[in-house]
């Protein structure tokens, strides 16, 4: 293998595998999640990292996450809490590891050596007498054999039936060390010699399974009590295997913490209950009541169990593709979609019931296969909303404010490159929002608000658009001070009257800053402009709203998918333009009899603004034929747009402008049309934009 | 023994000539992807006359460009013969395909690099930075252009950025 | 022969057979009951020639062991003894060795 390709493939490995790390402590300090939910994938990502840069020779990161991996074995292996403290020092060592990793990828970063030494010395503390390194990971191997608790009550006959307990003493002895005897021997009133008396208790360490040692006592089984407690390592190595399929009694058979004995006999007891038609009882909790394992256990293996119907573990889950072979996938289909298209013209123009039909029926698939292929790009946002988690953590530590960051639909899907893209425009809103918006908790009190801030974040799928919305209970936009402020920057004249949405749109101006301080986090004034570039540059809107001392929230608006959408073809004279379906309200006939200059009509009681494309596109076209307007809506936006014929339905595949058309304003992109024509993609938001300044710019001259 | 062994290779270049409003043009063979007839070219709403429009290559939309314009001449007129050469420029480390409307297409030359003459400074009434040299062919004079400045994506991205903002 | 009972002083001594098992558990435990039903205040179980031992024998010597009650007391003797000792040490058996004062 292409050793620079390895280099790059463990470094995006360790990268998401920092990230799961991040969030898993995240969580667990936030409260979300119990340690026990994620202390496993914490230990492994550590683990699989240092494994991998051990394979690659990355010396400094394997000796600084072995220190980390050892700290987290004795919290999984209940030797340590992890408290406050410790995932806060655990959030640093993920923060130094990520930096180390950053710097196999790029020579320029920088480790604070220092930095590095004073974490370990740190994790050192945790370790206490343990020898520094050892580079090899056998320590994981490691366990000490936690003892089971062998109690026997043997019966009456037991030495009368020539059986002697010394000799299972004895024999157990060979597979292990016993500890801790109690013997307790129950005399009655009426002794007799030759009756057994004993109850025996002990502490039995071995690696033998619980099978072995039952059969140990094989012979006295019949006329005795034997009762074999499941030692502690039984129920970690039940922790530690993946959540499987298999039932419950298999589980507890599996990892020895049930023999097959006892397991049969619950079960028949379920069955006589079940031939007696009483109430069944759980296997677990006939196990429990047989005395074959302990409510722990059980509770354990039942935790397994439900993981796999509700959820797997946050890592490993996922198959690892290249995006490239994905995008190639992906244009493929886009191709085979167009493709189908021009058939489908073909097919308009013969007539052929059979083939139609079969065509039908290839077109259904088609149209699975566009969407499988595109939900293969498709990821949660809740991926940069991790990042975010971070962010408001780290920050609001900074800063002293307590804020506390409330998440909902991290589980809407976007496309990954959007989802990676959002990442930085999102980063730059929540600081802004911790650092101007929040206010401090002195502030807040005087204000009365409650003294912990809060920031909310929320994605959600709205008419074919997904909707992300940051919105913080802070002070919110001052409209006064952002108008000052942009007057002085010169980016508008002094006398220019504005309404609200307008300043607030100033503070997307490049060069704008609001904050009185600039502190090292945010207000260097560059940010909102790039914020709202990075957007647009997704197709996406952003928008403000603020009421003073309530909030500020963002709202941006993206499309779903940046590969192919379903459209609404429509024609001007020779340009087949495309509208995206799910903007389309309706369609109806356009009466051009008032041949005013009015751009708006009556829909039903509703002013509609309509916006004539022939004028604005300068479009050629037969000044007889009949025109439409098409209805469309966006968010809370509502248009028509007037075309001359309606043309259905179609599936677009979209392909993005030549750099040499950026400019363009209103049209997104390209298609190629079933006849092989090119047909341009509405951006509809965009097109009302253009449109209205066109107009503005037509009723202002400018000066 | 093979021809190419005698001969310098950058000393001798491959042009595809061609012919626009009756002067005939040069351009390096090793810029031409294809030709192919003028048809089925898609006008871009709001563009700067020199932009035909775009065209469906095989699945990808190739920007098509009236080179007549771009030498401050009228319009190509779209006739029987009318050509699209296929254009691959190297624009900030990737290719850029583009086509270039032509009246028609004559021949592949190859060209002794000694016997092109430096540009005129003036006379050919194109701009002079387009123009990598003339060769006299005995025939005719051929204008052997720079693709890459002809048709320089960063120069009229600007221009068209600057006709849709007006 | 089962079991040897003798005075010795004020003690009164037990000694156990070379066998305790649970073929003889009965015999001896008959054996001893002019053991642990005497008046004697100091009882003495010699376990000195004890070579087969097994578990029935032990718990023999224990319930000996709990039906003397103060002011009388037992003791063992010959604990020391291979077989005795090693059982004694499975069970996690403590015998009483010496006589309170």
């Amino acid at each position: 293998m292409d050793l620079t390709q390895a280099r790059l493939l463990f470094i995006e490995e360790a990268n998401s595998l920092l990230a799961v790390m991040e969030s898993c402590l995240l969580e667990i300090e936030s409260g979300e999640a119990e340690v026990a939910e994620h202390i496993d994938a914490i230990f492994r990502a550590a683990h699989t990292i240092k494994g991998s840069a051990g394979m690659f020779g990355f010396d400094p990161v394997v000796v600084f996450t072995h220190n980390v991996e050892s700290v987290l074995d004795k919290v999984r292996s209940n030797e340590l809490e992890m408290d406050a403290a410790l995932i806060n020092l655990m959030l640093d060592c993920q923060d130094h590891m990520a930096a180390m990793i950053r710097q196999l990828e790029d020579d320029s970063v920088s480790i604070d050596l220092q930095h590095g030494a004073r974490l370990i010395d740190q994790l050192h503390q945790y370790i206490q007498p343990q020898p520094v390194i050892e580079t090899q990971s056998k320590t994981l191997l490691h366990t000490s054999p936690a003892d089971w608790q062998i109690e026997v009550h043997y019966g009456e006959d037991v030495f009368r039936d020539g059986m002697d307990p010394l000799s299972q003493l004895n024999f157990l002895q060979t597979l292990g060390s016993i500890h801790n005897v109690q013997t307790h021997w129950a005399f009655p009133e009426v002794f007799d010699p030759e009756s057994c008396y004993l109850q025996l208790k002990l502490d039995f360490a071995s690696d033998a399974g619980k099978q072995q040692i039952e059969d140990v006592f094989e012979f006295v089984q019949d006329n005795s009590v034997v009762v074999i407690t499941t030692p502690q390592h039984i129920e970690q190595s039940l922790q530690n295997i993946a959540p499987s399929d298999e039932k419950l009694g298999a589980l507890l058979v599996s990892v020895g913490a049930v023999t097959e004995r006892e397991l049969q006999s619950a079960l028949q007891t379920q069955q006589q209950q079940q031939q007696q038609s009483q109430k069944e009882q759980a296997l677990g909790e006939l196990l429990v009541e047989q005395g074959a394992v302990s409510v722990d256990t059980v509770a354990i293996a039942l935790d397994k169990q439900k993981s796999t119907e509700h959820k797997r573990p946050p890592d490993f889950q996922f198959l690892k593709v290249e995006a490239r072979k994905l995008d190639e996938l992906i244009n493929l289909v886009g191709e085979l979609v167009t493709a189908g298209a021009s058939i489908d013209t073909l097919l308009q123009q013969i007539e052929h019931e059979a083939l139609q039909e079969a065509f039908g029926v290839l077109t259904g698939l088609l149209e699975q296969i566009r969407d499988g292929a595109l939900g293969l790009r498709m990821v949660q946002v809740g991926e940069s909303f991790s990042r975010l988690r971070r962010i408001v953590r780290d920050v609001s530590k900074e800063l002293g404010k307590d804020i506390e960051l409330v998440v909902s639909g991290a589980d809407t899907e976007l496309d990954k490159t959007m989802v990676e893209k959002l990442s930085d425009p999102l980063m730059h809103i929540v600081r802004n929002a911790l650092d101007h918006g929040i206010e401090n908790k002195e502030m807040r009190l005087y204000k009365g608000k409650p003294a912990q801030g809060q920031l909310k974040l929320s994605a959600c799928h709205e008419s074919g658009s997904v909707v992300i919305e940051i919105s913080d209970d802070g002070a919110g936009l001052n409209v006064e001070r952002i108008r000052q402020k942009a007057i002085e920057k010169g980016i508008i004249p002094s006398d220019r009257e504005l309404n609200k949405e307008d300043i607030f749109k100033l503070i997307f101006a490049p060069g704008f800053s609001t904050a009185a301080a600039v502190t090292n986090l945010s207000g260097r004034g560059v940010g909102m402009d790039v914020v709202k570039r990075n957007i647009e540059e997704l197709r996406g809107q952003i928008q403000i709203d603020s009421i003073p001392d309530k909030g500020t929230t963002f709202k941006i608006r993206l499309p779903l998918t940046l590969a192919i959408i379903d459209g609404f073809l429509v024609r001007i004279g020779d340009t087949h333009l495309v509208l995206p379906l799910n903007m389309v309200q309706e369609c109806i006939e356009f009466e051009s009899q008032n041949e005013n200059d009015r751009n708006y009509l009556d829909l039903r009681g509703e002013v509609l603004p309509f916006i004539k494309l022939k004028q604005l596109f300068n479009l050629k076209s037969d000044a007889q034929a009949k025109e439409n307007i098409v209805v469309v809506q966006y968010g809370n936006h509502k248009a028509g747009l007037v075309v001359d014929q309606l043309q259905g339905e179609l599936q677009a595949v979209i392909k993005p402008l030549n750099t040499m058309f950026q400019s363009l304003q209103g049209i997104g992109g390209y298609t190629i049309l079933g006849s092989g024509n090119v047909g341009f993609i509405l951006d509809i938001p965009q097109l009302v934009q253009f449109a209205s300044t066109a107009e503005n710019a037509s009723c202002h001259p400018m000066s | 023994m093979d021809e190419s062994f005698t001969k310098d290779p950058l000393s001798h270049q491959h042009f595809l000539t061609f012919v626009l409003r009756d002067e005939c043009f040069g351009i390096s063979i090793s810029a031409v992807k294809e030709i192919i007839e003028y048809d089925n070219v898609t006008p871009i709403p709001l563009m700067p006359e020199f932009v035909k429009g775009v065209l469906n290559l095989r699945g990808e939309v190739v920007p098509v460009i009236d080179l007549s314009v771009r030498f401050n001449k009228a319009p190509t007129e779209i006739q029987k013969r009318t050509c699209i050469v296929i254009l691959e420029i190297v624009f900030e480390e990737q290719t850029v395909t583009i086509g270039a409307v032509v009246d028609s297409v004559s021949e592949v030359m190859e060209i002794n690099m000694d016997t092109i003459e430096p540009a005129p400074t003036f006379g050919a009434r194109i701009r002079a930075q387009f123009i990598l040299g003339v060769v006299n062919t005995g025939d005719q004079f051929v204008i052997l252009l720079r693709g890459e400045r002809v048709l320089s994506v960063e120069e009229m991205t600007a221009v068209i950025e600057n006709v849709v903002e007006k | 022969m089962t079991v040897q009972l003798s005075h010795k002083a004020d003690f009164l001594v037990a000694e156990l057979p070379n066998e305790l098992t649970i073929f003889n558990v009965r015999e001896v435990y008959q054996a001893l009951q002019p053991f642990w039903q005497s008046d004697s205040l100091k009882l003495i179980l010699d376990v000195a020639s004890l070579e087969e031992l097994d578990s029935a024998g032990v718990q023999l010597l224990l319930w000996l062991v709990s039906q003397i009650h103060a002011p009388a007391q037992l003791i063992v003797s010959g604990a020391d003894n291979d077989a005795f000792a090693r059982i004694s040490a499975l069970y996690a058996l403590q015998w009483p060795q010496h006589f309170e004062q």
